[in-house]
């Protein structure tokens, strides 16, 4: 690919461990053809955790030392800050950005624990129409000169919100929960994304103790429909919901399992073979939250 | 239900099911596809209770003798048997019909039937509709254009997406649920049909649905429609084809033709 | 003849339960004789079909009906649990929410409502085009949402959106989980009615079996016996009129001992 052609330019002799990052920065900038990856999470089916994936996929780009910014797509129904925690440090949005009301280092947020990542908000009070697709995608462009990746968080849907979260897009990740109706509302997206955009899938919410008794359709139930190549599998824990509400992404809490699998995720998609989790000798989900309530009196 | 029909004996006219004058196009159409064929040949008219009107009796007579079709009876109620008298027609009797098996449909299939009656009428009047009136069926493909040209979609077929073709569909792909296959002619799907096929769009009861794993949805083959029984436990996927006999839609394994 | 209540069933946010409660709540009228149809406004992403088992027998849409290719009573599909009682009217798939227009839809809900009792849409997710169309044809709004500051700020938007239109709306938290509002790391419903500002019409406990529900097409309010089955009974007889208390909740396991919350 010609942004990975590019780096390799960079002379070896100037490759030296305490500046690399800086000159990396350094030639980017004044290398504009250097640009990072836009990635869009989608899924079609609204709940299924795109937000929250959104938000652990960057935390663990930005643990490897990857520079990622985070754009809320979801014009009106922002909920990226949430979960990021970053509510309250939000003033501008990108809406702003785009009509010029201010410049774009004003409106991104930088992460609280992972400087390397920071979230462009999406306004509250506007609605999606008032995005124009065409400034969508030069917002996105110009992110891509600035950091490794850009990941668009995409409303439920397929309407308008979504196609603008599309379009600037290289890559897309789908997410979508073992059940029926997530399974048919991600294919109905995979339908819809503009052809050369390389899709990868993420299977969110995985029980395995309901999979084994036949009430969760398994792994390879939703393969079987979507033949996507499985970027990660995340299991349902109850962590996840207290971390969401909190605003801490797990991905950043070494000793979380869901966290773990995002991060394994995260190597795949930087192109790293990991194989994927087999979590099928786990126990129930009340039975973990009854030992990680029991365990945290 | 065709309102024309070819026998051994002839030409079946069924003019029960509606108004004679609604029906007078669809019979034009139908002998104008193919009026050699159809020249020379017996016609027998089978009325219901009520007469016809006799000015649509009239031109359904012109129309007959315009074609060559020599009206040997009518069948029908007692009023029929009147106006037979006095247009100079033979009485053939009450109505019968003929040829069709007695079904003895299990409860779950009579409640598919009458499930889908509305739907049927429904779609056997969008059609009549399309032939009457072509300029206003604007979506809808033309009458008589069966397999005239077969389009091959490689890749599968996501939710929500449709191919709608006047000839034939070739899929080289899956058809996945949530998304729709309409031909005028037949559907050939190599690989899994998990969704909604409809072959023979325009009332073409000939046309057939092929698949290497025919799990759809809904299976419609010109105006009939047909679902998987409920409960039906998944089996190694085979090739099959699905095919209208004896007015419904049936599903046997595909062997190759020799 | 009698207009029965037109009532839309939105979130904002998806995923938190707009179907499913659309599918149990008319299954629950439904099965107290009344007589019902639900609509399902999400155009492009149709699920109330598959969650009620009747996405085979489709054959007309919500579209074909408002483009005047085939009558409402063709695109009817009738449930064939109920006494003639439950009808559903789906939506398109292979279409867009463009598709219609919110006077078509205030018309055919219009006409929908004629003879029956309720007319239940279920909203799609989000705030555009679909959303809008659903409401154009609603006289009522339940809005639906988990006890989850992103669900919940979702939600406040939608109730600013139907307080435009003056739409009565009262509120139904789902998918609560005691055990975590106990342990302080979930809203409780007090906070969550606090917050919305809403009448509370239901309270239903977060349960594993719906999902194998909804993936089978089955709805839970069907289960005669089970605990969520007894709830839709009760929010449909609130959603009527009658004062029905909240009753008493046990979590699921040994926990159940140890603490009680407020569900019904």
């Amino acid at each position: 690919m010609a942004e990975q052609q590019a780096a390799a330019a960079i002379p070896p002799e100037d490759l030296d461990s305490a500046s690399a990052g800086a000159e990396q920065t350094a030639q980017r900038q004044a290398a504009p053809q250097t640009l990072g990856t836009a990635i869009v999470v989608t899924s079609g089916k609204g709940g299924v955790g795109k937000t929250t994936s959104t938000a652990n996929i960057g935390a663990a780009l930005a643990l490897r030392g990857r520079s990622v910014c985070l754009i809320d797509a979801d014009v009106g129904l922002r909920n990226l800050d949430v979960v990021l925690g970053l509510e309250n440090r939000v003033s501008r949005h990108f809406l702003d950005v785009i009509e010029k009301k201010c410049e774009l280092d004003d409106a991104l947020v930088k992460d609280k624990r992972v400087p390397s990542m920071m979230l462009l908000p999406a306004a509250q009070t506007r609605e999606k129409d008032d995005v124009r697709t065409a400034d969508m995608v030069a917002l996105v462009e110009e992110l891509r000169k600035r950091f490794d990746y850009v990941l668009i968080d995409s409303p439920a849907g397929i309407e308008m919100g979504f196609k603008n979260a599309v379009a600037g897009a290289q890559r897309a990740i789908v997410v979508t929960t073992p059940e029926v109706s997530a399974v048919r509302d991600a294919d109905r997206v995979v339908g819809l994304l503009p052809k050369g955009i390389e899709v990868q899938l993420i299977v969110n919410r995985l029980r395995p103790q309901l999979v084994r008794r036949g009430k969760m359709l398994s792994v390879a139930q939703v393969d079987e429909i979507l033949r996507l190549p499985l970027l990660g599998v995340v299991p349902d824990e109850p962590e996840v919901v207290v971390a969401t509400n909190r605003g801490e992404p797990v991905s950043l809490d070494p000793s979380s399992r869901t966290g773990e699998a995002y991060r394994r995720a995260v190597a795949r998609l930087e192109g790293e073979q990991v194989e994927i989790e087999d979590y099928s000798a786990e126990g129930g989900f009340f039975e973990k939250l009854a030992a990680w309530i029991g365990g945290r009196r | 239900m065709p309102i024309v029909r070819g026998t051994r004996n002839g030409l079946e006219f069924d003019l029960f099911e509606a108004p004679l004058a609604e029906v007078l196009p669809e019979i034009r159409d139908k002998l104008g596809a193919s009026p050699e064929f159809y020249r020379g040949a017996d016609g027998v008219l089978s009325f219901g209770d009520a007469a016809p009107a006799a000015d649509a009796l009239e031109a359904l007579l012109a129309l007959l003798a315009e074609f060559a079709i020599r009206p040997v009876g009518t069948r029908g109620g007692p009023a029929i048997a009147e106006l037979s008298e006095r247009s100079g027609l033979a009485y053939l009797g009450p109505l019968r019909r003929g040829g069709a098996k007695v079904r003895h449909l299990s409860a779950a299939a009579r409640s598919t039937e009458a499930d889908f009656a509305g739907a049927r009428a429904d779609l056997a009047h969008r059609r009549l509709r399309a032939v009457r009136e072509p300029a206003a069926a604007a979506a809808v493909p033309e009458p008589g254009a069966s397999a005239a040209e077969t389009v091959l979609h490689r890749g599968t077929l996501r939710g929500g997406q449709a191919i709608r073709h006047r000839g034939s569909i070739v899929v080289l792909g899956d058809v996945n649920p949530g998304s729709e296959l309409v031909a005028t002619g037949d559907i050939v799907v190599i690989g899994a049909l998990r969704g909604v096929a409809h072959a023979g769009a325009q009332g073409d009861a000939a046309a057939c649905v092929f698949a290497l794993d025919l799990s759809p949805t809904q299976l419609r083959i010109g105006s009939h429609i047909a679902v998987a029984p409920e409960g039906e436990r998944r089996r190694a996927p085979q090739p099959e084809l699905a095919r209208v006999e004896d007015g419904r839609i049936v599903i046997v394994p595909y062997t190759p033709p020799r | 003849m009698s207009r029965g209540r037109r009532i839309v069933i939105t979130s904002g946010k998806g995923g938190v339960g707009k179907t499913t409660t659309t599918a149990n709540l008319g299954s629950a009228l439904a099965r107290r004789g009344r007589k019902v149809v639900l609509v399902d406004a999400d155009i492009g992403l149709r699920n109330l079909d598959l969650v009620l088992g009747l996405e085979k027998r489709i054959v007309f849409d919500l579209v074909e009906v408002a483009e005047g290719r085939c009558s409402l009573r063709a695109a009817l599909i009738k449930d064939k649990r109920f006494d003639d009682t439950l009808w559903l009217l789906p939506a398109a798939q292979t279409r867009d929410k463009e598709s219609i227009t919110q006077e078509q839809m205030e018309r055919i809900t219009r006409e929908l409502a004629e003879g029956v009792d309720y007319v239940l849409i279920d909203c799609p997710a989000g705030i555009e085009h679909g959303f809008r169309n659903a409401i154009a044809g609603a006289e009522e709004a339940i809005v639906v949402t988990t006890p989850e500051v992103s669900a919940i700020r979702d939600a406040d938007r939608i109730v600013g959106k139907l307080g435009e239109r003056q739409l009565p709306t009262r509120l139904i938290v789902n998918r609560i989980r005691p055990e975590l509002v106990k342990a302080g790391d979930m809203l409780s419903v007090e906070d969550v009615c606090e917050v919305l500002g809403l009448e509370l019409l239901g309270i239903v406990p977060d349960d594993e079996d719906v999902i194998d529900t909804t993936n089978r097409g089955e709805p839970v309010a069907l289960a005669d016996g089970t605990r969520l089955a007894a709830i839709y009974a009760k929010i449909a007889r609130r959603l009527e009129g009658e004062t029905v208390p909240f009753t008493s909740l046990e979590p699921q396991g040994f926990l159940g001992r140890l603490w009680g919350a407020l569900a019904g």
